[in-house]
């Protein structure tokens, strides 16, 4: 038995410490690399150069407004830092990844969906793995241990040891390491402000009516007002963003103080302009960037 | 609880702690525990159906010893019969009523009649068949004074529900895992270390091959008419490695976490896809239900001592009845005819006309891709959710116009094929060394260990783990 037992542990730690330093080469080219949002902040931009602007979001952020367009109108520099399918604990993540990296910017646009307006989910983000790299970070450790849930924790655990998150994320982390070890400077789907458009080709032929509900909403989520705090700690001025969606119109009866507001949720009439029901397409963000440039340049004059 | 989850992974050593340390020489002790952990085991999905092992295990005790005691003959074959209707009562009724009511109504329709099949919401209990079949072996063995019937009531109920093969086997005779629990154990460290060695064999093929594999057949067969031929040939071929990796790899760690605790359990697979016919073929896949089947169906039913004819006969009944034990579905059945229809010609081949297979390197490369591409053929039946899924899909790898191919609809999926084509490689290199050495096992060496392990780590689908298949028949 004891014999069993000694070769269990031996074989149990030399596959530990085999898999953590794969991991922590994986995390070491990961870390150094532009692939995901979190590393490209930090490696590809300047944080010597003070930002404009930056755009927080999901999928509906990363996709609407181009900041190359805004930016060539406006002569500003901006970066859009938002990632699909994530929520306000993300985008709450991702400003403090921003801020402790020891980047500034003058203006803050919170994108925000309307089932975030009132409340946000306690599970980890789908994307949240995102900031593994970054995992020994204090604000980023909390975040995971605060939002991972069950027996096991991998992104949590693997503040130390990254074998977890490494192991457990394979395909979305220890993959792409491999990759960038070999292209560091690839992208995970955007572009070098950090934009992502969807094609023009639409999926399934609409009629060019649309029919549009109106609906009156609060914004009470005190993640929201998480966001704005923070923002204005670091003399961030937050707007906050409702991009367009096909078939809605949502009416803002409240929101936070100290925030502005540009509500474009109804701002696109033309299905041809739309991917989905949730998402411009390029033809879509074109315009819808135009109409944000109109009403940022009134909010900068303020 | 999943032999891949974490539960599982803090179960085992836990009981092999308690087994090993505490109650170390205390044969009752241990089979007490072995009861505990069993049921701890199966109940972790759902605590309401360890009232029907309890009950199976009961009855087939009381009716083992009867059977045993009673001289006349009347009488001992009433107690087998009132052991198999309590348990094919209990598999028919949570497996097959709503099969039965639907298909009669829809016999009926045929006949220009028709009326409305009231369905049950019945939940099947997970690994019913496997543990159905193990008890029945028991009674129909002492039936047949094979067996002598045990006493030790904590043996039988230990030997029934032992939980390593407990839900999805392999399927024990009672003459050879009962009697491991009479005797004392002694811990043997060749033993243990090939237990070991086993359960990652098997993690690695459900964790890398079988739960990859799984992604992108789901998601060619859900939409088998929108793909090309060769995402079609890529879904069936990736489908029999995944229901190989995922049943096989169960049974490896099956019988690996047996041996931790001194037990044997029957080999289950021999390399099946180095198989040179279709009849090699049932001789190495699921050996324990194809030797049960024989033993208990094709036997009695007279196997081939009533002549060329009724041995076919009896040949095909078992190739049905065997598609029909996986579920109920026709599926199942067309699959177990397909199975029957090509094992025919080779009966006939070996048995009667005595013919001897050529043994020619080349020929037997040959035979062998040709058997696996028809087993791969009849794996489609298998998987599709209807027999007119299974025709198109077949029918549309012949001749589609389509061109969508899932595995690379995305750069995610492509990774995800890349991976369990590795793993898939390294499976057959590896069973085409042991078979070669005329190995019945994988042993694996300490370095090819370590590879298999990181393998596991950086390649297994810890995120989007599924379920063993096996676990719904």
């Amino acid at each position: 038995m004891k014999k069993f037992l000694a070769k269990l542990l031996a074989y149990g730690l030399l596959l530990f410490v085999l898999g953590n330093i794969l991991a922590f080469g994986a995390n070491y080219f990961l870390k150094k690399s532009t692939f995901y949002k979190p590393s490209f902040l930090v490696n590809a931009i300047d944080s010597n150069k003070k930002l404009d602007y930056i755009v927080l979001g999901s999928s509906r952020g990363l996709t609407t407004l181009d900041t190359n367009q805004i930016d060539d109108s406006l002569s500003t520099k901006g970066l859009n830092l938002s990632m699909d399918d994530t929520d306000l604990k993300t985008h709450l993540l991702m400003l403090q990844h921003f801020f402790k990296s020891g980047y500034t910017a003058d203006y803050c646009v919170l994108t925000l969906d309307d089932q975030h307006f009132t409340l946000s989910s306690t599970s980890l983000g789908n994307n949240d793995y995102r900031f593994m790299p970054f995992g020994t970070q204090e604000y980023v450790h909390d975040h995971f241990s605060t939002y991972e849930i069950g027996i096991v924790r991998p992104l949590t655990w693997s503040n130390y040891l990254p074998l977890f998150g490494y192991s457990y994320y394979n395909l979305e982390l220890f993959f792409p390491s491999i990759n960038v070890a070999l292209q560091p400077n690839k992208r995970n789907r955007f572009d070098d402000k950090g934009n992502y458009s969807y094609p023009n080709s639409i999926k399934e032929k609409r009629s060019d009516t649309i029919l549009v509900k109106s609906e009156k909403h609060r914004i009470t989520n005190r993640m929201v007002n998480e966001l704005i705090s923070l923002a204005q700690q670091n003399k961030c001025i937050p707007i906050i963003y409702i991009a367009p969606y096909q078939k809605k119109n949502l009416v803002i009866t409240s929101l936070p103080d100290n925030a502005y507001l540009i509500n474009h949720s109804n701002a696109i009439k033309t299905n041809g302009y739309f991917y989905d029901p949730i998402h411009v397409n390029k033809a879509g963000r074109e315009i819808t960037s135009s109409l944000f440039e109109d009403e940022f340049r009134e909010i900068r004059k303020d | 609880m999943l032999f891949n989850s974490i539960e599982f992974a803090l179960f085992l050593p836990l009981v092999f702690f308690l087994f090993w340390f505490v109650l170390k020489g205390n044969r009752k002790g241990q089979n007490i525990l072995l009861l505990i952990a069993s049921y701890i085991f199966y109940g972790w999905w759902d605590w309401r159906f360890l009232g029907l092992i309890v009950f199976s295990s009961l009855l087939d005790y009381v009716l083992g010893i009867q059977i045993h005691k009673e001289q006349l003959a009347r009488k001992r074959k009433m107690y087998l019969l009132l052991s198999l209707l309590v348990n094919l009562g209990f598999l028919g009724f949570f497996k097959y009523f709503n099969f039965f009511t639907e298909s009669f109504a829809e016999a009926f329709t045929l006949f220009g009649q028709s009326f409305e099949a009231s369905r049950l919401n019945i939940i099947l209990p997970v690994g019913i068949s496997f543990y159905t079949f193990q008890t029945l072996s028991y009674t129909i063995d002492i039936y047949r004074k094979q067996l002598t019937p045990t006493k030790d009531a904590l043996s039988f109920f230990s030997f029934v529900s032992f939980f390593p093969q407990l839900v999805a086997g392999p399927i024990e005779r009672a003459a050879h895992l009962l009697p491991q629990f009479y005797v004392p154990r002694k811990f043997k460290y060749s033993v243990a270390t090939s237990g070991v060695k086993l359960i990652i064999w098997g993690l690695f093929k459900k964790m890398v091959i079988a739960d990859n594999a799984a992604v992108i057949v789901d998601g060619v067969f859900a939409d088998y008419g929108g793909q090309s031929s060769v995402s079609l040939i890529v879904g069936m071929v990736f489908f029999a490695f995944q229901i190989y990796g995922d049943f096989s790899g169960y049974s490896d760690i099956a019988i690996g976490t047996a041996r931790l605790f001194g037990f044997d359990l029957m080999t289950n697979f021999k390399f099946p896809y180095l198989s040179k016919n279709v009849s090699d073929f049932w001789k190495r896949w699921h050996i324990s239900l194809s030797t049960w089947f024989r033993d208990y169906l094709y036997i009695p039913l007279g196997g081939s001592k009533q002549g060329e004819v009724a041995a076919l006969r009896n040949i095909f009944i078992v190739f049905v009845v065997s598609g029909f034990w996986h579920g109920a579905n026709w599926t199942f059945i067309i699959w177990g005819v397909i199975h029957g229809l090509l094992y025919v010609p080779l009966f006939i081949q070996t048995k009667f006309l005595k013919k001897e297979v050529s043994k020619a390197r080349w020929r037997v490369f040959l035979n062998t891709l040709l058997t696996f591409t028809i087993v791969c053929f009849a794996w489609v039946f298998f998987r599709a959710d209807s027999v007119n899924d299974a025709v198109n899909y077949i029918a549309n790898i012949f001749g589609t116009t389509a061109t969508g191919n899932f595995f690379m609809q995305s750069k995610k999926y492509l990774l995800i094929s890349l991976i369990a084509i590795i793993g898939i490689l390294i499976l057959l290199f590896t069973e085409i060394i042991f078979e070669r050495k005329k190995h019945i096992e994988i042993q694996l060496s300490p370095r090819y260990l370590v590879m298999i392990s990181l393998l596991i780590l950086f390649f297994g689908a810890f995120k989007n783990q599924a379920s063993f298949i096996y676990f719904q028949f």
